[in-house]
């Protein structure tokens, strides 16, 4: 019996070994064939001005090597952490590969994307992962401000700049927070969804989950707008479970069983699913041509096109691909300079808000051409 | 009379239409908007999808398993469904070819599945919670990350010119019925009469009582479970399909996390999560009973913070209220009885 | 040797093997920090683990732990505002979490609703009473606060020589627990309603009183795992405990307690969470692709319990055989 459990034991060991030998599965492959625009892209990147702290001897210098303090991020192997929210959405998608696109030329460069899988304890799991295996930056979507703080902290401390975006921001001092602006993005979402509909109506809201609102604030930033001065009437404000398209496209329905044609003045939409679920159901309901104006979030791809279509009345555009090319370079500059909120000695963490602007029918046309978003569109390239 | 009342009322179907009488009587005095046939349809509609999968998840809780990896199924047989039809142009003989596929695929995964649960007697929990992890990753090796957005005709079989079958991209109507539901009809009808009429039904009945006993008789107990996540497998497949449809889009969150609703249909509706206990009817009420309750909350205008809170007291309300009118009509039973021991 | 003693001996063997699979293929792996934060993440899950193993093997199931996880959170961080001393809230945290369970337990035991359903839908309710006990701003939006930094709370946290209050917290509550199990004459009632509920009552076990207590302990063991995860963040976000009552069944699930009831252990339940959580730090390492990450995490589960299924069959035919 003995001799029995020794033998399965190492036939045990020798089959987990092959299995861990065989994993040696490739990173994710970057589209490097339609990424001839990422240039141009960098250099009128929309809303992402120079690092203001950055000290001297920024990334634009060639040849310049190792800087004290720093690591010479063209030849030593270098890591970055990019911890999201969940990287289930086209949002991940878009950001994955904004990301890959500038690795390219930085074959010493790995990004490690990791999946927190709405959960806030296994973000900080991630983070001190981050810090065991010694990576040199991180870049945080960050779900609750406060649950990171230590975390961040200790990664601070061991010397990785913390780089966090959207979302919420950490309230601990780390590198740099680059923000998405939801709140005013709701708000001029309100602004603009009135200069459409005129100062009378009434107004649906499709907002995020309930237990997401501390961190995405747009839904909140749209009502503040109209509560406070307009006249639109604020009828409805649903919830949509998960951020689900197929949740937002009944809640929806409900919404338009209940209000007859012309109740409804607008509808805000806290993400570009929402958007598309709201747009199917009205779709649908066959009040497509009841003039309902639609507001989305984010400006993916189908929102664009609905615009163009006019299905949709606009969105508040945010371009994360170049956002987050952007962001590579700042990281890198940050690993250059060995710059992190200690050694930059940081009372507060310098902030960049990205600007999201609004797209309706006059500008769809050319934020369709120069928008990273349509690479995310199909792996075609259709 | 009145414990024959209650006696209809203790049973099950009694207390089914109980509770939808009860919520009728709420909504007529609250939102009358609730009896306008345009959201019965809208509820039909919201259900479609869950319902298929409920159905097919049924399947595996009779044998006394359950089958977590549904929504990891739904959404990769959208995608590669879709993956495939979109590579063909959106054709019918591309949406055909990649729907087979998609199915075949969903099959094998539940027939691994089951395999898993028979062959090395592992628990169903903890076998198909692993599968949805394996085909959850897969999911991206299929769309890379991307969506995939059908035109707006959603799914459909061309003759012609003329689209013969479509599930549209918001479920639109044939015959004043949304497609989908249809689909959930007949995919309802087909579970019902395969559980009740044929002798695979009453197969799966039996393992799911006693499975020692069922293999005495000589039923093959193994196979006939593998069979069960198959079915499983499929009609996630399905079900997946027709969401990706109805919403334009197939890729990484298509029905994502949807196990977690189909197992509160099934819980709502009565079924034994043990096994062997449990129809088509009482999931299937299930999911409608939920696909109400959102309904309703929308349609009340209940405030987004406590509609978590209204969704859990009015399911314990409700079943709440089923276990009295059992317990009152089994105590009807039992009076009757007492007195009939009397007279004689 | 007992046929428990070598499923418990395959289990922990599982887990050794692929610890040290995991110290061969990465340098950062079985170092003092990482295995360290590795037993810190752990305690959480298996704190609700410990919990639940009390419900399974007393034939039932908790679905709202993770609900009861979040409402105490809130209302411990909500307590720690208000000054409370740290040792009190913790206390707070573990009677809220008694009080959760006691309420499973009435709508169990006496409306006699099935496990599934009342856990269910409770789970919903004290979700949803999280939301409504959560903080919020001026305006009336519910925003985030954290554990004050006077607060006493905080202490919690820390550690000594590096091993976090939370893991000897957990490793203590699982010896406990494994002994309240197996040597108190409630852990054998417990045992033989998992194993056999109408058998029990007819040989005079009070089967709901052995039930109320097996709820009123997991509420215990949730609530003072979210208290202790809390302190560590540094808040209790709203979210913080959902999806946990799933993790904490599969972790009971592969380290040995049956469903059905009536078999394993809490040890079971310590080693199935840290199956788990080794599990997936150790896949960190590879610094692979998320997808990969979720295939294989998937297939080792499949493998290890594959495995231990064999080799128990495999030992318990030995035995059969020797003993005849």
């Amino acid at each position: 019996m003995r001799r029995m459990k020794i033998i399965a034991m190492l036939l045990v060991l020798v089959m987990a070994v092959g299995f861990i030998a065989s994993c040696d599965k490739p990173k994710e492959t970057t589209n490097t064939s339609n990424n001839d625009n990422t240039a141009s892209n960098n250099d009128n990147s929309a809303g992402a001005p120079a690092d203001p702290t950055a000290s001297s001897g920024s990334s634009g210098s060639t040849g310049t090597g190792a800087l004290p303090g720093g690591k010479n991020i063209y030849e030593d192997p270098i890591k970055i952490s990019v911890i999201s929210i969940s990287t289930a959405g086209i949002v991940n998608r878009m950001y994955q590969m904004a990301l890959n696109d500038q690795a390219v030329r930085y074959p010493n460069v790995i990004l490690d994307y990791k999946d927190a899988e709405y959960d806030p304890s296994k973000q900080v799991t991630l983070i001190e992962e981050a810090i065991t295996q010694k990576y040199d930056c991180i870049i945080l979507e960050c779900m609750d401000p406060v649950g990171v703080n230590e975390a961040i902290d200790k990664a601070e401390a061991a010397g990785i700049p913390v780089i966090s975006t959207n979302a919420a921001e950490p309230f601990t001092v780390h590198s740099l927070h680059v923000a998405g602006a939801d709140y005013s993005s709701g708000w001029k979402g309100g602004e603009e969804l009135v200069k459409l509909a005129g100062n009378e109506g009434t107004a649906v809201v499709l907002d995020c989950p309930a237990s997401f609102k501390p961190g995405a604030r747009m839904g909140t930033g749209f009502e503040d707008y109209i509560t406070q001065n307009t006249n639109i009437r604020l009828i409805e404000q649903i919830p949509i479970e998960n951020w689900d398209a197929a949740v937002a496209q009944t809640s929806m329905r409900d919404v338009l069983t209940k209000y007859g044609p012309g109740e409804i003045t607008m509808v805000y939409c806290s993400s570009g699913d929402i958007a598309n679920g709201a747009m199917n159901a009205i779709d649908a309901a066959g009040r497509a041509d009841e003039g309902i104006l639609i507001w989305g979030f984010m400006g993916y791809p189908m929102e664009l096109e609905a615009i163009r279509d006019g299905r949709m009345a606009g969105t508040m555009f945010s371009d994360t691909y170049t956002q987050y090319a952007a962001l590579f370079y700042i990281a890198l500059n940050h690993i250059a300079t060995g710059l992190t909120s200690i050694t930059g000695g940081y009372t507060a963490t310098p902030a960049i808000e990205q600007p999201m602007f609004p797209v309706t029918k006059d500008n769809v046309d050319d934020v369709m051409a120069f928008s990273g978003w349509y690479m995310t569109k199909s792996m075609n390239g259709k | 009379m009145m414990k024959k009342a209650i006696r209809a009322i203790g049973s099950a179907w009694g207390q089914r239409i109980t509770l939808l009488v009860l919520i009728c009587i709420v909504m007529a005095i609250a939102e009358p908007v609730f009896f306008k046939l345009d959201n019965y349809k809208s509820i039909l509609l919201a259900i479609a999808v869950n319902g298929v999968m409920v159905c097919g998840m049924l399947f595996t809780v009779l044998v006394g398993g359950m089958d977590l990896s549904v929504g990891a199924m739904a959404g990769i047989s959208a995608s590669i469904a879709y993956r495939i039809a979109e590579s063909s142009g959106f054709t019918t003989s591309g949406f055909l070819s990649g729907c087979a596929l998609a199915l075949a695929l969903c099959l094998v995964a539940g027939a691994v599945s089951g395999l898993l649960v028979t062959r090395f007697a592992l628990p169903a929990f903890v076998v198909t919670l692993a599968m949805k992890y394996i085909v959850y990753g897969s999911i991206y090796l299929v769309t890379q990350g991307f969506f995939v957005l059908p035109p707006a005709h959603g799914l459909s079989y061309q003759v012609g010119n003329q689209i013969v079958f479509s599930i549209p991209v918001g479920g639109g109507n044939k015959l004043n019925i949304p497609m989908p539901v249809i689909i959930l009809i007949i995919v309802v009808a087909i579970c019902a009469f395969v559980l009740v009429k044929t002798t695979y039904g009453r197969k799966l009945y039996a393992i799911g009582g006693n499975k020692n006993v069922a293999n005495l008789v000589g039923i093959k107990s193994n196979a006939n479970i593998v069979g069960a996540f198959m079915i499983s497998g499929v009609l996630a497949g399905i079900a997946g399909i027709m969401l990706a449809s109805m919403n334009g889009q197939a890729g990484q969150t298509t029905a994502l996390n949807y196990e977690g609703n189909v197992l509160m249909a099934m819980v709502v509706g009565g079924v034994n999560l043990a096994g062997g206990e449990g129809g088509v009817a009482g999931a299937i009420f299930g999911a409608l009973f939920v696909g109400i309750i959102n309904n309703v909350m929308v349609l009340l205008s209940v405030e987004a913070t406590i509609q978590t809170f209204v969704r859990g007291i009015v399911i314990l309300a409700a079943m709440t209220l089923n276990m009295y009118a059992r317990r009152g009509s089994t105590g009807a039973m039992k009076i009757k009885i007492a007195k009939a021991d009397k007279a004689a | 040797m007992a046929s428990k003693t070598i499923r418990r001996m395959i289990s922990i063997g599982l887990l050794l093997i692929m610890v040290i699979i995991f110290s061969i293929s990465s340098d950062v792996f079985l170092n003092f920090g990482n295995i360290a934060n590795l037993l810190k993440d752990s305690a959480y899950l298996g704190l609700i683990a410990i919990g639940m193993a009390f419900v399974i093997i007393g034939g039932g199931v908790d679905l709202s732990a993770g609900g009861m996880a979040c409402l105490v959170g809130i209302l411990c961080v909500r307590m720690s505002t208000m000054g409370l001393n740290g040792f009190l809230i913790v206390l707070a945290g573990v009677i809220l979490g008694m009080l959760c369970g006691f309420i499973n337990a009435l709508f169990v035991t006496r409306v006699k609703l099935t496990e599934f359903v009342a856990t269910l839908a409770l789970g919903f309710v004290y979700s949803g009473l999280t939301l409504i006990f959560a903080f919020r701003d001026d305006r009336g939006t519910i925003t985030s606060v954290a554990i004050p930094k006077w607060s006493s709370l905080r202490a919690f946290a820390g550690n000594v020589g590096g091993i976090f209050y939370i893991t000897i917290v957990w490793i203590v509550v699982a010896v406990i627990a494994y002994i309240v199990l197996t040597r108190t004459t409630f852990g054998l009632h417990t045992y033989s309603i998992g194993s056999h509920a109408k058998s029990a009552q007819m040989s005079g076990v009070n089967n709901d009183r052995i039930k109320m207590l097996g709820y009123i302990i997991c509420g215990a063991c949730v609530g003072l795992a979210v208290v202790l995860q809390a302190s560590l963040l540094g808040s209790s976000p709203l979210n913080i405990g959902s999806g946990y009552e799933f993790q904490a069944i599969a972790a009971c699930v592969v380290g040995g307690v049956v469903l059905g009831g009536g078999k394993g252990d809490p040890i079971s339940a310590l080693v199935g969470a840290l199956f788990f959580k080794t599990l997936m730090n150790g896949l960190y390492k590879f610094g692979l692709a998320t997808s990969w990450e979720y295939i294989l995490q998937g297939g080792i589960i499949v493998v290890a319990t594959v495995f231990d299924a064999v080799f128990n069959r495999a030992t318990s035919k030995r035995l059969l055989a020797r003993a005849q």
